[in-house]
This record gives structure tokens, sequence and C-alpha cells, in this order.
């Protein structure tokens, strides 16, 4: 049994790109398009994509026969290779976000800045970088904050050269498909709000079973269950036409239709992950009573269903052509899964730093409130 | 209270989704997919695109250049002993699991009326080499004699030239950790030698030679012999070219 070339680690990159551009989504609805319902997950939206997106390199040098050679890819750009856009692309998106951040959170970390103490400071000053006002109200830069939150959301579109990756190799039939940057887009959208939803919930802790206005705006939102419509509608197009091309692209799809892949993309991936949700988020939608229980299942069914789409999709891709006397191992070594869970641990340190360090409770009131006002969210 | 907030936009009124909302948006992403996905889909990339393999006659550049390797398998003589992959390994200290020539075999026909049959697989060094364009850091080049070779010093195995070629005929070397295939043994061939397979097989199968020269021996070859190339529906334009192959093994087969 020979273990795939494009394995744990290819789909983990996928994955963790999709989580970081979804979350960015999530807080650009809000912050960039003003729909209310999301203004209580902005601050964790913003968190999330930023460590996501931080969290990128990660398996991308895991995958790497010579990950000391990364550099190359920014050194040689090569225009023709989707994969050489990924260095200007995830360099430029980490920056950009991390800007965005500065001026988003700018007012709440001068104010947690001036009453926090020890490595806290030093850090939240850091985070700063300009000299922030000694006292007064501070304010950030509109403008600023509009055009960093424009050129991300701009960034996050050119995630789709994820899907361009696998999209532009012809002898890979099941691959070569021109809806696959929609497609990878799509699932990257809904796997970031659905961790964004979920950290929300798991953080906020609601106490009673009444959900506050603000709350139930969100629970009630048709953006989650819309996208997830869109996707599903997508790949019912996408699989029938494909269903009826040409027979190597039959057999290609087919390795997912019924084949060795079947039930982690179809039945996981897609009827668990993405119809069971839909269903879900759609009652909460419609409802005027929405549950968070029905939010929580449903984002880790989404985050589950994302991670099979993935990996079945890549996997199978690989598989149905497989060279003479090669019979290749479809599920990760174990080696890969140990890596891959060490590398969720580290992305779950890092949010303890993030979580720890950013003011996400706080709640600066700007404009016409008394100077320096502070509240608790 | 409506308060102005972190994203500097005036205080937006308290008002929920109503199903009225949820379903104009659900038409709205519906028929939005729809359109997209046939816009999409409308202009096929893939398939048959009518290209049958380039040979010998209608290369394009090969005044351009002066030379033009090329690889003549000729199946009558091949018996399946693999020395051709042994020459190889030892020659190109290729490391254990992996192979830059190798010799499938299949059987074509129906029990019990069954034959077999051998063939040895190269580096195709096509024309149009599908690694070429993906690879990232453009380790992976073609020569101006045409041969498709790899800069180890550059490339960062990421894989992506192993998952385009549709030969296979691409490895992740597991000492040096980067991508590795035939280079036609470009070491030999500089030096004026034979390929180290075609120097040692035993049936006289393989043929190198330079295709800009009329007299050499895959010239004259291929101006007198019919030849196959495999997936010519792939649009590569191999270099790779095989007399005597089974029609049932050129497309789309595995490789």
């Amino acid at each position: 049994m020979t273990a795939l070339e494009w394995g744990l680690p290819v789909v983990a990159k996928y994955l963790f790109g999709g989580l970081s551009a979804g979350a960015f989504v999530t807080y650009y609805l809000w912050q960039g398009f003003g729909l209310k319902s999301f203004r209580p997950l902005a601050k964790l939206a913003w968190i999330s994509a930023a460590v996501w997106g931080l969290a990128i390199p990660i398996p991308i040098f895991s995958h790497l026969g010579q990950p000391g050679r990364f550099p190359e890819l920014l050194l040689n750009f090569h225009w023709t290779s989707p994969m050489g856009w990924a260095g200007p692309i995830l360099v430029a998106y980490i920056v950009v976000v991390l800007l965005n951040g500065r001026f988003f959170f700018y007012p709440d970390v001068v104010l947690a800045w001036r009453s926090a103490t020890g490595v806290r400071k030093a850090a939240l000053r850091a985070l700063l970088l300009t000299r922030p006002p000694a006292k007064g109200v501070p304010q950030t830069s509109p403008l600023a904050l509009k055009v960093t939150g424009v050129l991300g959301f701009v960034l996050v579109l050119f995630f789709g050269y994820t899907g361009l990756e696998l999209g532009i190799i012809p002898s890979r039939p099941l691959w070569a498909n021109p809806m696959n940057p929609l497609m990878f887009l799509l699932t990257g959208i809904v796997s970031g709000m659905a961790f964004v939803a979920l950290l929300w919930l798991a953080l906020e802790r609601p106490k009673g079973t009444e959900p506050r206005p603000a709350e139930r705006d969100f629970l009630r939102s048709p953006v989650l269950p819309a996208f997830l419509a869109v996707f599903l509608g997508l790949n019912a197009i996408s699989y029938l036409t494909l269903a009826y091309a040409s027979p190597d692209v039959q057999r290609a799809v087919v390795v997912l239709a019924s084949g060795e892949m079947a039930t982690l993309f179809l039945w996981v991936g897609l009827g668990l992950g993405t119809l069971v949700p839909l269903v879900l988020l759609s009652i909460n939608a419609l409802s005027r009573a929405p549950f968070r229980s029905r939010l929580a299942v449903s984002a880790v069914l989404i985050l589950i269903g994302s991670f099979a789409v993935k990996y079945g999709f890549i996997a199978a891709g690989q598989i149905y052509e497989a060279p003479a006397g090669v019979t290749y191992e479809i599920w990760p070594t174990t080696a890969e899964i140990i890596e891959f869970v060490a590398v969720l641990a580290l992305v779950f340190f890092l949010f303890q730093v993030a979580l720890w360090v950013s003011p996400w409770r706080r709640v600066a009131v700007m404009g016409k409130t008394p100077a320096g006002k502070e509240v608790a969210a | 209270m409506a308060t102005r907030s972190g994203n500097g936009r005036k205080p937006v009124e308290d008002e929920g989704w109503t199903r009225r909302d949820f379903l104009r948006l659900g038409g709205v992403a519906a028929v939005g997919s729809a359109a997209g996905a046939s816009v999409l889909l409308a202009p096929s990339t893939r398939g048959d695109t009518g290209t049958l393999a380039k040979y010998y006659d209608s290369f394009p550049r090969r005044q351009a250049m002066e030379h033009r390797w090329a690889l003549v398998v000729d199946l009558r003589r091949c018996t399946g002993c693999r020395a051709c992959t042994v020459a190889c390994k030892s020659e190109n200290n290729v490391p254990l699991g992996v192979y830059r020539t190798w010799v499938r075999y299949d059987e074509v026909g129906k029990y019990p009326d069954t034959r077999p049959r051998y063939m040895p697989m190269f580096c195709n060094h096509c024309d149009n080499p599908p690694c070429v364009p993906v690879c990232p850091v453009l380790a992976t080049y073609k020569r101006a004699d045409g041969l498709v070779l790899i800069d180890y010093d550059q490339c960062i195995g990421c894989g992506y030239c192993i998952q385009a070629c549709p030969y296979g005929a691409r490895h992740l070397n597991p000492v040096q950790r980067t991508a590795d295939k035939c280079t036609l043994c470009v070491q030999r061939v500089d030096a004026g030698q034979k390929p180290a397979c075609v120097a040692t097989c035993i049936g006289g199968a393989l043929i190198v030679g330079d295709l800009n020269d009329p007299e050499s021996d895959v010239s004259r070859l291929l101006a007198k012999q019919p030849v196959q190339t495999l997936k010519p529906e792939q649009g590569t334009d191999p270099m790779v070219f095989y007399i005597g192959l089974d029609s049932r093994l050129t497309r789309g087969v595995p490789p």
C-alpha cells in the first residue's frame, strides 16, 4: 500500500485556509457590510481569521519535501502555477488581516493597555504599533479600517486559488473542474462561519433559555443556510454534469458517488455535513424561537462535513487512476494523524494566547459617550 | 440604544429576518448559483481536444533546435526482462521503492484468450509538458533540446508536478525529498553516450536519437514505422514513441 502523494497535510492546508477566510467573511459581514446579526461575532471572527491565517503555513511546511526552501515561492514566483500564487496571497492576506485588526481593535486595545499589567501590557503595547494616547477617547482611523477591510475581503476572494490548484490539472479529470475555485471558497466560508459560531457559543456560555435579541438575530440569520444551499446546488450541478462527461471523467466521479470515497464525501460530507445543517439552520431561520443547540449541532456537523468533502475530493482525485501495481492507502497514515493532532494542539494554544491578550470581551463605546467609558460585552 | 461602533456605520434599527426575506435570499442564491454554474460549465475544458499525437513531420520547432532527443520503444522486441529498470536504478542511484523507468505488464483480451503486454515506461519529455507550468518555483523546466529536467537544488518537493503528470512518470525521491523522474540519462546524453536503459536493452527495443538529424535511427524508424504515443487526448505531445503498441493501452489507462 502506498500513501497518497497529497494526503492529510494538503487537506489541512485547504481546511485552515478556508477556516481563516470564512472567519474573515463572518467578521466582514458586520464590519464591512454592516449586517447587524453578525455584530456579536465580529471580534471572535477576526481573532479566528488571524489565528487560522497564521496557522496556514504549518501544514504547508509539513507537506513540502523541502520546507526550508519555502522562500523560493516568493523568490522564484511562477505566475502560471496557482500554487505559486500561494506565497504572495498568503503573505498579503496575513499582513492585511493583522493591520485591519489593529484598526478594528484600536480603542479596545488602548483601554485594555491602560489597565493591563506585566506581560499582557507589553503584548498589548506591541499590538498597538504606535504610541497610544495617555488619556482621552482613543479613536481609530475609519479610512484605514475600511481600506484594510476591503483589501482583506478581496484577498479572501483570491483564496479561490486553492480550487484552481486542483482545477488546472487535466490529467486528474475529477479535479479538472472550473467550478473548483467557487466550491473551495464556499466550503471555506461555511466552515469558517461555523467555527466562529461554535467558538461564540462556547465562550459566551449563554445562561437561561431565552436568547437575547442580538443573539436571536444571529440564530435566525439566513446567511449560513443560504451559503450551504448554494454549495449543495453547485455540487449537484457539478457532479451531474461530470457524470455525463467523457468515460475517464465518469470513472472518476464514480469513486465519489459510489466508490471508495462515497461514504466520506457523499454521506458524511454532503449529507451529514451540509444537508442536515441546512435543514436545522433553516428551521432556526424560520422559527420565532430559534435554538442555540441547533446552531451548535449544525456548526459541528459543518466542520466535520467540510473536512470530509475536502479529504474525499483530494483522495478520490488520486486513487481512481493509480499506477499499475500500486494500491493507494486512502486513509491517513498514523504519522500524518499525529502530526495533524499536534498542529491542532498548536492552533488551540494560539487561540488561548489570542483570547488572553486581546480585549475581545470589552466594548469601547465611542462617539458622543463619556470619555473612556468602557463596558463589558 | 443605537450606538456608533467599531465599523463606523450609522446605527441600524433592530429588525429580524422574516420568512419573506429568507425565501427571497434563497431564491436569489439558487438562481445565482444556477446561472454561475451554467456560465462556468458552458466552455468545457476537458474531454478529447481532437488533437492526436503530432509526429516527427509536424513537430513545430524542430528546425529551431540543434538537437531534439526522442525515444522509440519497439514493443515487438521487448521481452519484459526489466533490464532497463535495473540499469536505470544503477546509473542514477534511484532509491528503493521508487522508479524512474519501469515496465508495465498488462493482459489484454478475455480469458482464456489473453495475451501479455509489456510496456517500458519513461518520462515522455513532452513537447507540451504539463509539469512545467504548474511548478511554483520554476524548478522544472524544458531544455533547449527538449529534455524536461528538474533543478534539484530549487525544488521544494510540493508534488504539484507529480499530480500534473498524466503518465505517473514522477515521484518524490524519498532520499533527497524532491521530485524526481527519468532524465533520459542527461549526463550520458550530454557526454555523447546512450541512456543506460538503451545501452542495456537486450532485445534492442529502445532506440534514442536526434529528431533533427534525418539520418538518426529514431528519424528513420519514425519515417518508416507507424508509431503511437500514450494518452494523445491529453495534448502533451510526448517524445516517447511506441511501435506495436496495443491500441487498447493508449487512451485513458493507468500508467
